[in-house]
């Protein structure tokens, strides 16, 4: 791996508040041009970790690299190419979102003042330019956020939670340009939502956090091939039943799950035959149907549930 | 730091709470001035305005009053501070790679530049409306020339408020309680010192007062340059001591005392806020 390739490196990233460890030994590489969604629960680190990206906060032991630069002076010339949105987008309320981004625009040196009007209707915020920042709803808010970050052409954005408040249609917008920014100008994005759905429409990688560490970092490729298809059957007797379809069937690729559940990887093709052994030793079987496991499943399953394979 | 220094008062300049302040300060210096007017019209009403220099003396006046920018140094610098901590607004300025370290001293300069602008103007309005509002006599332009004197000689004491208020601010999130520290470290805390020393005459307190600015604000108007000297008709023959050199000695330590108290704010609220950690 060379250093140039990669947007963000950070090696054993350790940050601790009170007796809580936010982060532990987090070890995290975002090559350029790539979507990395950022999964995680509530608490789990994911903001702790932006933060000490963006320089918010700071850690209590790691090193972090951006776009290969490992010194602060360095790393704080290269965060001008990294546009941010960390937890609610914070304007000053007695300026208008014109004035707000001509303050952000005279403060980063950039010149001309095109620059504004532009990131305004890039996120369809044109029309409210003139409205002060304290009218502005939750959604718009968030909008004018991400016209910040994208205001300076940054090449690399870091997003945390950046859609929320936006209805159906601004969160389908706002995936639309964080997908034509990735795509014409190969900005890197690292994103972290709640919306796990929205998160698979748009990230080519997932790194999945827990109690502050991270668990698995896939690529989207990878994460397709292990949330395969599989039969889902819900049985009185969920252990009996697992023993039956070993023993009877020879289906050792399942997973025991609570509610009584299981999920069978193979004989995706015999659902019929599993049926029948089951109700020929008295099983009740209350449901039987196919599914393909989605990433909220995926990521339920890896800070939750067990494996059995 | 020019960016930031230039977007800073480009921010200020929009705030209505500038304007507004400007206004509140122009409107009671006229409405004060109204007051005086009024004073003397019922103290001279019978004509015997002849010996009177009413411009003179308000002049006289100004020079005594050195401590009021003192306060006002407190809003001025709080125009400049205080929406960052209520909209978390700084978390934009470190995350574009802005120092903790640039940051607090854009926020200084601007706070410092702001205050003398409205201090320029409070000092424009107020001496103007004077000379229309009162008649002269022919010492007004003796007093004018020692209050606007005494301004300049004060202004390095008002700025270090405005350095103590910004090294406060920049480290405590809550802008109230801020606002009630700087005014004990920078007023209070001397003006008790100097009430123990009265109590116990213990010189050392005395001395340590000495360093905060806030006990040099009345140095400005103590300085005698008015001298009355009876005559053998038993009454006073007044000479105005053109002589202002005396400024100069109390220019001099104004400037060391608020140069020292400065120096340490501004290196204490530095060094805790360049570890601060922004939420």
């Amino acid at each position: 791996m060379t250093m140039s390739n990669h947007v963000i490196e950070v090696r054993n990233l350790n940050k601790r508040y009170g007796h809580v460890q936010a982060l532990k030994n987090v070890n995290l590489t975002v090559p350029r041009g790539q979507i990395y969604g950022l999964v995680g629960k509530n608490g789990a680190g994911k903001t702790t970790l932006m933060r000490v990206l963006t320089n918010q906060t700071f850690a209590d032991q790691g090193e972090v690299a951006l776009f290969g630069a490992h010194t602060e002076h360095d790393i704080n010339k290269m965060r001008r190419r990294v546009g941010t949105i960390i937890e609610i987008p914070s304007f000053y309320a007695f300026m208008t979102a014109r004035e707000n981004l001509e303050f952000y625009r005279r403060q980063r040196g950039i010149a001309g003042s095109d620059c504004v009007d532009e990131a305004l209707a890039t996120v369809e915020l044109l029309d409210a330019g003139n409205k002060k920042f304290k009218n502005f709803s939750l959604g718009m808010k968030q909008r004018m956020g991400l016209a910040l970050a994208i205001m300076n052409h940054p090449d690399m954005l870091i997003l945390d939670e950046p859609v929320n408040g936006l209805d159906p249609e601004g969160i389908v917008q706002f995936r639309n340009i964080l997908l034509k920014l990735n795509r014409e100008q190969q900005v890197t994005i690292l994103i972290s939502s709640h919306i796990l759905a929205e998160l698979q429409n748009l990230a080519t990688h997932y790194t999945f956090m827990h109690n502050g560490a991270i668990v698995q970092d896939v690529s989207e490729k990878e994460l397709s091939a292990m949330c395969q298809e599989h039969l889902e059957i819900v049985v009185d007797e969920p252990e009996k039943a697992a023993t039956l379809l070993e023993q009877l069937a020879g289906c050792v690729s399942y997973e025991v799950l609570p509610g009584n559940m299981i999920r069978i990887y193979e004989m995706l093709d015999e659902p019929d035959v599993i049926a029948q052994i089951l109700i020929e030793n008295h099983i009740r079987l209350y449901s039987l149907k196919q599914n393909r496991m989605n990433l909220e499943d995926y990521f339920i399953d890896l800070v939750g549930g067990g494996k059995n394979a | 730091m020019l960016n930031m220094i230039g977007a800073e008062i480009y921010k200020t300049r929009k705030r209505l709470y500038s304007k507004i302040f400007l206004l509140i300060c122009c409107v009671l210096a006229l409405a004060f001035l109204i007051m005086m007017r009024i004073s003397f019209n019922m103290a001279y009403s019978d004509g015997s305005i002849i010996d009177v220099d009413p411009r003179g003396e308000m002049f006289a006046l100004y020079a005594c009053l050195m401590m009021v920018p003192f306060f006002l140094a407190i809003i001025t610098s709080d125009i400049v501070f205080s929406e960052e901590n209520k909209h978390n607004t700084m978390k934009n300025v470190v995350a574009f790679g802005y120092t903790r370290t640039q940051i607090y001293f854009s926020k200084l300069v601007t706070a410092l530049i702001n205050f003398l602008v409205m201090a320029v103007i409070v000092l424009a309005v107020l001496v103007l409306a004077t000379m229309m509002m009162f008649p002269c006599g022919d010492t007004w332009t003796f007093y004018l020339k020692a209050f606007l004197v005494s301004f300049a000689v004060s202004i390095p004491l008002w700025l270090s408020q405005v350095a103590v208020c910004i090294a406060v601010w920049c480290n405590i999130r809550s802008s109230t309680f801020g606002t009630f520290f700087a005014l004990f470290l920078s007023y209070i805390l001397p003006q008790g010192l100097n009430f123990v020393y009265y109590l116990t005459d213990k010189k050392i307190l005395h001395k340590i007062a000495n360093w905060f600015p806030a006990s040099h604000l009345g140095d400005a108007g103590n300085l005698n340059l008015v001298t009355y000297t009876m005559n053998e008709a038993g009454t006073y023959d007044v000479s105005y001591l053109n002589d202002f050199s005396g400024y100069l000695d109390v220019f001099k330590w104004n400037c060391v005392y608020s140069l020292a108290f400065c120096a340490v704010a501004v290196i204490a609220g530095w060094l805790l806020f360049r570890r601060r950690e922004v939420k």
